[in-house]
């Protein structure tokens, strides 16, 4: 359940960026998290909205993009998309790679209500 | 209106993480973080590890557990300097912890420090990925007779990844 400490982290990140905008109440957050992350969605969905109640962003929504992993061989370079624990390179068959993507884990946007007053 | 931003969600952790790691640096101490499954013996480890090198090395432990100070008044009968971390229920250590756990420890006199993580193979290793630097190595324990048919593809980032 490591989905609340980054619920809560969102809404703390979250509530940063809306005070250095002026304020206002969120609706929208947009996320990107990267496979490898292992976050359940339904967990993080769960966790957000209850930590959310009485907080300025206790109407907003999550929505996220969900990236593939990718890794680069450690041996030849090739770029490619995993497709078991093992990370066998496909063109050269080596294992073991390093993490190209997958492991994001970002707001991208914040969707304020109405309009906005500050700067 | 939407603000565009990237904003790394861990930031925090992130900081609270280059602070451990600067304070362990200065003080010369190699941080060691166990992540286990529960029963394989990281406790127990950390024992062994302690009754061969405490002579030869100043050793320190912190101790996570979701609940009771058992481990380290296991460890705390060794005599060395131990701190317990209780998450209360939580799954994983965090930097933050950890941070709080030092302020607790005499750093003077001390080589090696052992963080022992919650027992799990999920979550501490999510959390060790936002900051792989909060503790210098990470060691990952596997016991399969102990722990039934859980094997490397079961938990992969904790298996599979780089090191």
């Amino acid at each position: 359940m490591h989905e609340f400490s980054i619920a809560e982290a969102i809404l703390r990140t979250t509530e940063d960026v809306l005070r250095a905008n002026g304020g206002g109440k969120a609706e929208k957050i947009q996320l990107r998290i990267g496979v490898l992350r292992q976050v359940v969605p339904d967990a993080l969905t769960f966790a957000f909205d209850i930590l959310k109640q009485d907080t300025p962003l206790a109407e907003a929504e999550l929505e996220w993009e969900t990236v593939p992993a990718r890794v680069g061989c450690k041996s030849c370079g090739t770029e490619y998309q995993p497709e078991d624990v093992f990370w066998e390179c496909p063109s050269c068959g080596a294992l073991g790679a390093e993490v190209v993507a997958g492991e994001e884990l970002e707001i991208v946007s914040i969707t304020v209500a109405g309009g906005s007053d500050g700067d | 209106m939407e603000i565009k931003v990237v904003r790394r969600i861990m930031e925090m952790n992130e900081q609270h993480a280059e602070v451990v790691r600067q304070r362990l640096r200065e003080a010369g101490v190699v941080a060691l973080n166990l992540i286990g499954a529960p029963g394989s013996g990281k406790t127990s480890l950390i024992e062994c590890a302690i009754r061969e090198l405490k002579h030869e090395v100043g050793i320190g432990v912190i101790e996570g557990d979701p609940d009771t100070t058992r481990d380290a008044e296991r460890i705390a009968q060794l005599d060395v300097p131990v701190v317990q971390i209780n998450t209360e229920g939580g799954c994983h250590l965090e930097a933050t912890m950890v941070l709080r756990a030092l302020d607790e420890m005499n750093l003077n006199g001390l080589d090696l420090l052992f963080i022992e993580n919650v027992g799990n193979l999920v979550c501490p290793v999510v959390f060790d990925l936002w900051c792989s630097t909060w503790a210098r190595r990470t060691v990952w324990l596997w016991s399969a007779q102990r722990r039934g048919t859980i094997s490397p593809p079961n938990t992969p980032p904790c298996f599979g990844r780089r090191r």
